[in-house]
């Protein structure tokens, strides 16, 4: 929309001011001192290569139990514990290989989010399905 | 909170963009949309996984014995493929972590090459499921069994949307790769890396519940 409160002249100035910082570089060390010395440092948990291979055999165990358990006769339960194991494996993935262990709260919201709407997703078609012809009335 | 002594230093520091305060506020943003497109990723992966569920609960019969068509090895080895490869997605993130490039570039590379050898165990399956007649059409083998051909779409239809993903993941791990290689990444700016390696974990999660609902249903009969 046109006649804004300020012209093309004030937002380029807007922007010079943007780009400095509110305080400088040598006021900011002044204040708070130099950064500390040594190599760059990872941003980020570094989780140690001991971890990750004890991960990564849980996940290769819970795989063999997996076909083990679906040679079981367990009729009803060998599909939910199917689904159990792989939602055991899919917990250590997410939260060691993907860091969900040592990732914001934000990132857990998300995730959590996610599942939230996939369970409504299929809690909704289920819960209609399931309660077809319970009421004997043709088409419900 | 004392004041992060790296922030306002790091103002114009190579591989932090202007806008971002501290690289670590720079990599919490990439890894946050990451996420929020896998939840995306979640939903349209569960919508298949939905009508999966609805059907296998309306033919029980007919999908344990199309199941029992699937090569229960196979399934388990590219599962352990997969896992192979997500160990060593995990690892090159760490390398790159740590400033490894030339180590996090073989080890994405080693995840690429894990990844090649799965999609290539799914083109013998499927050359086999083509042969033994159960794609689902013209010739279906079991087409008098109520149930088998939803089956099958289900196979190929989510084995292969999973596939299309994983192919896309590989093309740009290979770009990781390269980047990795020349010395693109440092610890404090390996958004790439970490962000395709969320990626690739995600797939592998995606295939961790395909093995047991389209290879295991009905075995103990």
């Amino acid at each position: 929309m046109n006649g804004g409160p300020e012209s093309g002249g004030g937002e380029r100035e807007r922007e010079a001011r943007a780009s400095e910082p509110e305080v400088s570089d040598a006021d900011y060390e002044a204040a708070v001192g130099p950064p500390p010395p040594g190599p760059p440092h990872a941003v980020g948990h570094v989780a140690s290569l001991g971890l990750y291979l004890l991960v990564y055999a849980g996940l290769l165990v819970l795989t063999a139990v997996t076909v083990l358990v679906s040679f079981a006769h367990l009729g009803a339960l060998n599909a939910a514990a199917a689904v159990a194991i792989a939602m055991g494996k899919a917990l250590l993935v997410a939260l060691f290989f993907m860091h969900v262990r040592w990732s914001t709260r934000l990132v857990g919201v998300c995730v959590v989010t996610g599942l939230f709407f996939v369970v409504h997703m299929m809690g909704g078609t289920l819960q209609d399905y399931f309660s077809r012809g319970l009421l004997g009335v043709p088409g419900k | 909170m004392a004041p992060d002594p790296t922030a306002g230093a790091a103002h114009g520091a190579p591989g932090l963009a202007h806008h971002f305060e501290s690289f670590e506020q720079q990599r919490e943003t990439a890894l946050l949309g990451m996420w929020v497109f896998l939840v995306t990723e979640i939903l349209f992966f569960g919508g298949l996984f939905t009508a999966y569920t609805v059907y296998r609960w309306q033919f029980p019969e007919g999908f344990a014995l199309a199941s029992n068509r699937l090569d229960t090895v196979l399934g388990g080895v590219n599962t352990a493929v997969l896992l192979t490869s997500s160990l060593t997605m995990a690892l090159a993130v760490r390398s790159a972590q740590l400033g490894r490039g030339k180590g996090s570039a073989l080890l994405v590379l080693a995840t690429i090459v894990l990844g090649a050898v799965f999609l290539g165990i799914k083109l013998f399956e499927y050359q086999h499921k083509f042969e033994e007649g159960l794609v689902p059409g013209q010739g279906f083998q079991m087409a008098e069994m109520p149930g088998a051909a939803l089956f099958f779409f289900l196979y190929f239809g989510m084995t292969g949307l999973h596939a299309v993903h994983m192919v896309v993941g590989m093309a740009l791990l290979g770009g990781v790769a390269i980047a990795a290689w020349v010395g693109r990444f440092s610890p404090e700016n390996h958004n790439f890396v970490e962000g395709m390696g969320l990626y690739w974990h995600f797939v592998d999660i995606v295939w961790i519940f395909l093995f047991p609902l389209l290879y295991l249903v009905g075995r103990h009969i």
